[in-house]
Order: structure tokens, then sequence, then C-alpha cells
């Protein structure tokens, strides 16, 4: 398998489990034929694997790429959790729906993630995190507002958007920690996740994600058995 | 696990020489029919591509064959014990997945995880097609209490009328308690509390010596319900072969999984009403007083008109005041139709809940009903009482008597619109005044249900609403005679986003209607009646532009002291989404997927998946089983 000298700017991709308490081991994901390990992230529990499809999944022209393609894929394993990452999400979404849900003995599900209650509980009672993004379904005003967006360094400090937050469903947000500078990371309601990298540099970027993976299980905002992925 | 798009069609039947039942699966219903005995009993299955069934095939069950009917339960949920050789369909019956094995290891791995589960279910041994044996879930008996209730029923006499609808009724319920005792999704709950109500309708005659007729009628009403709901929840369940469903093209498994389906979104749009409230708060605009001038002369721009009124008013749900469950069913006779115990769907809606025509979305109307009704209670006087009577016509025998608080301004501002549309009668007497108020009472609530149903649920998007509507109102037979009444609700709808403007009002709310029912035409969905709604409007415009114009006011109750975007959020707002935009709006669920992921909002779902023009029976199942599994919150 050719090597891949990528450098990913942006990772997007999806948190999933499957149906059973088992640990996903490295060897089940190896069990996809088009998946080789590469190595581990230096300092950290992460992994880094090449995966080798036939499809162009990232808008490569045929005529000047032949096939095979090559992307790397940054993952995450914890259980029966499992973030899978690269430079766009239907790589991603490629890999599972057509090569792990497969190989593996039980279907990928995404993890849904409560990002409406998320989203609604730091703006009553912000802790670790603030929002730096977010955007919202407004059903109570049908179709004259259907959606809005909201960017800033800490959008619950604005009481425009407290008054209005029981009006909205929120299904994607950008948080950041409170005591640092810059997004960290924006969630999806159906397990997208997606960050600007810079985890080649900065192991520790890996580390502030998988924390708030971490906050988000122990504060019940995953739920591993919905979004099933066929 | 997805299912696919035609069915096969499963057929139990004796031959007249013998009495065993035989078992077969045909591609058609026209095969089916061919073969048709005195007993003959079907129901389509839908196949399931992961299991090599999504294709319409015969199949005579050669050989051994252990077939079980498993349910009700998530065929996610089942398909984790069956292998993938295995045979598997998805049925709308109670018992909704069918599973065929000649493994016997593979059925006592499928009977362990059913008694496991405590999932009803029947197992039939079938040899070369014909059932050779029989088992099923135990019978399990519960409750004694409904029983010697109903026991006791028999003693009463309150007149003979009564009485035989009472001795309807007894069995009827007894058969419906007794079967829904197997059966979770709270049914027995909601039976009871509905024999309750009845148990407490049949107390008043002894207590208030009142109308025994009311109680007949009222009786009449839950036993025509009862009867459909029972023969069509519960036909299919063990023992099958002896119960059959009156629905004849789904006799042998009946239709359960609609009816749940039906029942889950009839219990959340209760709790829905149960928290907005919106009756209740609309009472108490009487605490607030009328700072303004009178309606009347408040111009169309002045924020009066857009303060969210009911969201001031606080009251706490009130938990102990539950309100008796609305029975819900499928019937050909009554159509979309409610009453104060019961709501009925079109048999249509079973295999064609996916099309617009027949879409579940028209139960909105009328829950609207339920809500204006309420309403109109509270702003009519009680025709009985001439103390309201009198308070109620004092309000417009002087032109310059402001109403001392928000609800009597808007009471005296509803009267006057009524004397505007009646014109020939002399409002300013009493029985002109009552004359008028009965004669218009059901237009007044129809306009008002219209205007509220497009906004609370259609969410005022014009296209939709009138696609919703007219589409339905092109499968009933009556349709065309009732142009103009239609065409007037339409604009009168449609006049709620122009309501700031001055002027031309009702122009611009004609043209939309105009632009919606040509592209209704283009699409392939206007029959006649929209074609004529369409020659109406053109020919007819002088007439009808002054019969809106008298009818604006209503429209303006309804958006001013009815509508609160608060309630809003609580009919429209759902969690469960993963965008803003696109035909989905947001929900990622494809048709005909049957998947794990649950949705808070049945409402939202069907508004946003009920957009085809050709009915499927497999996309209608796949959305009644969303309906029926997949709902976050349990009623």
């Amino acid at each position: 398998m050719k090597a891949i000298n990528e450098k990913i700017s942006h990772l997007s991709g999806l948190l999933l489990s499957w149906s059973s308490p088992k640990t996903i081991s490295r060897n089940d994901l190896l069990s996809c034929e088009s998946l080789k390990f590469n190595d581990e992230v230096e300092g950290t529990k992460w992994e880094e694997y090449s995966f080798k499809s036939n499809h162009p999944l990232r808008g490569e022209d045929e005529r000047s790429q032949t096939p095979p393609y090559f992307y790397k894929i940054i993952c995450r394993r914890s259980g029966a959790r499992l973030l899978l990452l690269s430079s766009t999400r239907q790589i991603i979404d490629h890999l599972v729906e057509n090569e792990l849900n497969y190989s593996l003995k039980l279907p990928l599900h995404r993890v849904q993630i409560a990002v409406d209650t998320l989203v609604k509980d730091i703006t009553v009672s912000p802790e670790a995190y603030v929002l730096t993004f977010v955007h919202a379904r407004t059903p109570a005003f049908g179709s004259p507002l259907r959606s809005v967006s909201f960017y800033g360094d800490n959008i619950a400090e604005a009481s425009f958007f407290r008054d209005y937050i029981d009006l909205m469903n929120v299904f994607t947000c950008g948080i950041r920690n409170i005591t640092s500078n810059g997004e960290l990371v924006r969630l999806g309601n159906d397990g997208i996740i997606s960050f600007y990298s810079s985890y080649a540099s900065n192991p520790h970027q890996l580390t502030e994600i998988e924390n708030v993976l971490s906050y988000l299980s122990k504060k019940r905002y995953l739920d591993s058995n919905t979004n099933r992925i066929n | 696990m997805e299912i696919g798009k035609q069915p096969s069609f499963l057929v139990l039947q004796s031959k007249s020489e013998t009495i065993e039942h035989i078992i077969k699966l045909v591609p058609t219903q026209k095969e089916a029919l061919m073969d048709w005995t005195f007993s003959t009993r079907i129901s389509p299955l839908l196949g399931v591509y992961e299991y090599g069934t999504a294709d319409p095939s015969r199949y005579d069950f050669p050989g051994d064959n252990y077939i079980f009917f498993v349910g009700p339960v998530h065929p996610i949920e089942i398909g984790k014990c069956v292998n993938k050789v295995t045979k598997l369909w998805i049925s709308l019956g109670i018992l909704n997945v069918v599973i065929c094995t000649n493994s016997l290891p593979e059925k006592r791995k499928i009977l362990k995880w059913v008694l496991d589960q405590n999932i009803q279910y029947e197992l039939w041994s079938v040899k070369d097609g014909k059932i050779i044996r029989k088992q099923s879930s135990a019978v399990v008996t519960n409750s004694t209490k409904w029983r010697k209730q109903l026991g006791g029923l028999t003693k009463l006499k309150i007149s003979s009328e009564v009485d035989e609808a009472i001795r309807e009724y007894a069995p009827l319920m007894a058969t419906a308690m007794a079967r829904s005792e197997r059966i979770p999704f709270s049914l027995a709950t909601d039976l009871n509390e509905l024999n309750q109500h009845v148990m407490d309708l049949l107390k008043k005659p002894e207590q208030e010596g009142n109308d025994k007729y009311q109680i007949f009628a009222d009786l009449l009403l839950i036993n025509a319900g009862l009867s459909r709901f029972t023969s069509q929840i519960f036909s299919g369940t063990p023992h099958i072969t002896e119960t059959e469903c009156h629905f004849k093209s789904h006799s042998l498994l009946g239709i359960g999984v609609p009816t749940i389906a039906l029942r889950n979104l009839l219990r959340f749009v209760e709790a829905t009403l149960g928290n907005a409230l919106i009756p209740e708060k609309f009472a108490k605009l009487a605490e607030l007083p009328n700072n303004q001038d009178m309606c009347a002369r408040i111009p169309s721009n002045n924020e009066f008109w857009y303060e969210d009124y009911l969201s001031k008013i606080n009251i706490e749900p009130n938990k102990q005041n539950k309100q008796v469950p609305i029975l819900g069913y499928f019937s050909a006779r009554d159509g979309f139709r409610s009453t104060t115990t019961t709501i009925s769907a079109p048999l249509a809606t079973v295999s064609a809940c996916n099309s617009v025509q027949w879409s579940l979305m028209t139960l909105t109307h009328e829950i609207s009903h339920i809500v204006i009704d309420a309403v109109l209670s509270i702003l009519y006087p009680d025709f009985q009482s001439d103390v309201e009577v009198a308070n109620a016509l004092k309000l417009i025998q002087n032109d310059t008597i402001i109403g001392v608080n928000l609800l009597e301004e808007i009471r005296r501002y509803l009267f006057y619109t009524i004397a505007g549309i009646e014109e020939f009668i002399d409002f300013r007497s009493e029985d002109g005044f009552l004359a008028m108020l009965a004669l218009r009472k059901v237009e007044v609530a129809e306009i008002m249900v219209h205007v509220f149903d497009f906004m609370y649920f259609y969410g005022q998007d014009i296209n939709k609403y009138i696609k919703g509507i007219w589409t339905t109102w092109g499968t009933l037979p009556f349709g065309q005679d009732r142009t103009k009444d239609y065409v007037i609700r339409t604009i009168c709808a449609a006049i709620v986003p122009h309501l700031r403007r001055s002027n031309k009002i009702e122009e611009l709310a004609r043209d939309q209607v105009i632009d919606s029912l040509k592209e209704l035409i283009n699409q392939g969905l206007g029959n006649n009646h929209v074609k004529q709604a369409l020659k109406y409007i053109d020919t007819e415009w002088d007439e009808l532009r002054v019969e809106i114009i008298k009818r604006h006011q209503l429209v303006r109750i309804v958006r001013s002291f009815l509508f609160s975007e608060k309630i809003s959020m609580l009919f429209r707002g759902e969690s469960s989404i993963s965008g803003g935009e696109g035909a989905t709006e947001g929900y990622i669920l494809k048709p005909r997927k049957v998947e794990a992921k649950k949705i808070h909002n049945p409402l939202h779902f069907i508004e946003v998946y009920t957009t085809s023009k050709t009915p499927s029976l497999a996309e209608s199942t796949w959305m009644f089983y969303i309906l029926a599994f997949c709902l976050y919150e349990s009623y």
C-alpha cells in the first residue's frame, strides 16, 4: 500500500458504535482489507490508518488520477465506540457504509449527540465549554423564518440568544474551552464531529477532543442506540 | 433493514372437504382471488432485502417449516436473533414480524428470544403448507376491576335505547380489554380510561336526571369506534385462525401497526394540547385589561395585534383533570372525522398515507376543531342562560361600548364580525342576535380552524397548506359542491402573512392561492375541483373579495389571540434532526428503511415525509412503523 504524506488541515467524521458491549479492537478494524494501520499518534491513544479506495472521495479528477486512491484516517477507539475522522466526511461515510459494515461482525451505528440539550444546558448553566457556533431550526415561526445561525466567542452571553433559545431546535454547535481561544470542535446531532486540525504539531489537541467526548459521555449527551448506518 | 417495494400476500384457507388450514404465499392479490374459498383470509406481507424476501414471490411452504408471527416488536430488535438465511417479512398486523425457517435450531433460538423478551407470538408447525400444530403465548388474565364494572352495567335500566346500546358496549369493551392486556403500548390503560368515562356518563342520569338521548348518541359513537378499533388492532392475534379482521384485504393479520401509529399520534397531540392549554389560557384573557381602543379601530400594523398574549398567561397543567384518551380507528365511511371521544382516518390511508391525497396531516384539521370549538364555547354565550345572552347582547347594542377586558373586547369584535357577515338580520334584537350566532357558528368555526391549522401545523407554508387541503378535498365525493366555501377558507388562511399591510391584502392572498392551485395542476394533483376553484376566483372575484373582507377579523382573532410562538414550538419542535434545510427538514430517515433511529415529533415527521403523488403500501407501512415503534416518548 502506498504511503500517504497528506497534511490535513481539517478533520471531519463520525462518532460510531456497535450494538455490543464488546470493545472494538484494532484487529476488528483491520478485518477490513482496505484499511492499513500506520502508526499511533505520539503521546496519545489515537491511531492513524490508510484507507485504499477505488472511488475518488475528495473530488479527485479520475482522468489525471487513476485508482486506487489513498486517504489518511485518524481514529480513536474506546470500548464499543469509535471516532473516525478524515479530511472530508464523505471518506468516512464511504469507509463505513461500503467497507466496515461488511467486514465487521456487527454493523456500526452513528452515535446521536443531543446537541439541542447540550446547547440549552450550556446556555442555562455554562460549565467547561462555551458556544462559538449554533445552527438551529426555528419551527415555531414556520416558513417565515426556518433556521438561524449564530457565531461568536461566547454566544450564550448574549441576551438576544438566551431570549430565543427556547424557540430553537439546535442541530449543530461549535464549542471552545472556557479558558482557551478558538473553537475546539463542531458537533452534529447525528454523530458528526469536525475541527481544524493542528495535531501534527500539537498532539495535545487530540487530548482536548477526547476530553470533550468524555464530557459528553459523562453528562449523557451520547446515545448509541440511534442512527443505524446500513 | 430495507423493505421491498411491493407486497406478497399471505393466504390462509380451508378447503371445503377438510377443516385443516392451508397456508401459502402468493405474489399478487389476483392470484389469491383466483383460488378464494369460503374461508380464505389474506394479508399483505412486505419482504426485507437483507432476508432475501423483498420481491413478491410464491411459496407453498414445502416440507417442514416453522412459521412465527411475533409482535408488536421493532423488526431491528428481532432481526438481531434471526439468521439472514431465514425468511423474514413484516406485516401491518399487531404480530408484525413473520418469520419462516425449516431449521430446528433456528426455531429454538427464535422461540427462546421471543420468550425471553416476553413478546406475543404464535408459532405454526407446517408440513407441505398444512398447519399441523399451533402454539402461542400464554394467556394472562390481569385486572378484575373492569370485569366487575362491565358486569355491573347489565343491571342498569336507563331507557330501552340506552340499555340496548349498553348491551352492545359491554361485550365490545370486554373483548377489547381482554385482548389489550396481552399487548404493550398502554392500550389497556387507554381503554380503562375510556371505560371509566362511559361509567361516569352512565351515572349522570341518576345524578342529574338529564338528556338520555345525548348519552345514547355518545354511546353509539363509542360503540362504532370501539367495534372498528377492536377488529382492526386485535385481529391476527392468537389464535390467529380465529380472529378475522373486517377489513377484508387485511383479514388475516389485521392492521394493528397503523392503529398503534394512529394512537401514538393522537397521544402526542393530546399531550401537546394538554401542555399548550390554549382554550384555558384564552379564557384567562379576561384577566388582562383592555388598554387599547376598540379592536376595529386599531391599525393593522399596531403591535397590539402581534403580542404573544397566550404566553403572558401562566397556568399549570392540571394533571388531575386528565382528558379521556381519544380512540383512533380507520373507517372508509367516516373518513377524517372527530367526535368528543373518537377520531377516524380513512381506510385508504392504511395503504396510501405516504401520498399527499391521503396524508395523516389532515388529522390536524380535526385537532384544530377541538381547540377552536372550545374557544368558541368561551366566546359564545350559553343560549340557555338569560344572563349570558343579555351580557353578550349588550356588547353590540351600543357602538360606543368598549370591552372592559381583552376577552370581552375580542367577544365584541367577533359579534360585530358575524353581524357583518349575516347582514340581513337585526342583530340588536335578542332573537336576531341568537339566530345570527347560530346560523354562522359552523362557518366561523371552519374559518378559524383553517387559520389555526395553517399557522400551527403547516408553519404558514402556503404551498404546503394548499397542497395538503386541496388534494384531500379532491378525494371527497362532495368536494365540487363546496367550491365557494373552500375558496373563502383558503384565502382567509393565506391572508395571515399579509396582516401587517394596510391595503391589497385580499389580492395578495388571492394571487398566492392562484399560484399554488396552478402548481397543483402542473404537478398532476389538480382534479376538476381545483380547476373549478380557479375559474370561480377568476369570474367571481368582486363578490368573493367582499365576502373575504367581511371575514377578515376572524383571521385576526386567531392570529393575534390564539397563536403563540412558544406554543407553536410544542407542536412543531423536533430535536431529532440533523439539518435545517432540504426536503426532509433535517431528518435523515430514508423511506422504506426501517431503522433504530427515533423521533420526537410524529406530526413533523408526517409533514415532512408525506410528499408523494403516488400511494405506496410499502412507504405507508414504513411511515406507520416509524410512528408505532420509533417515538422517544412512550404515551
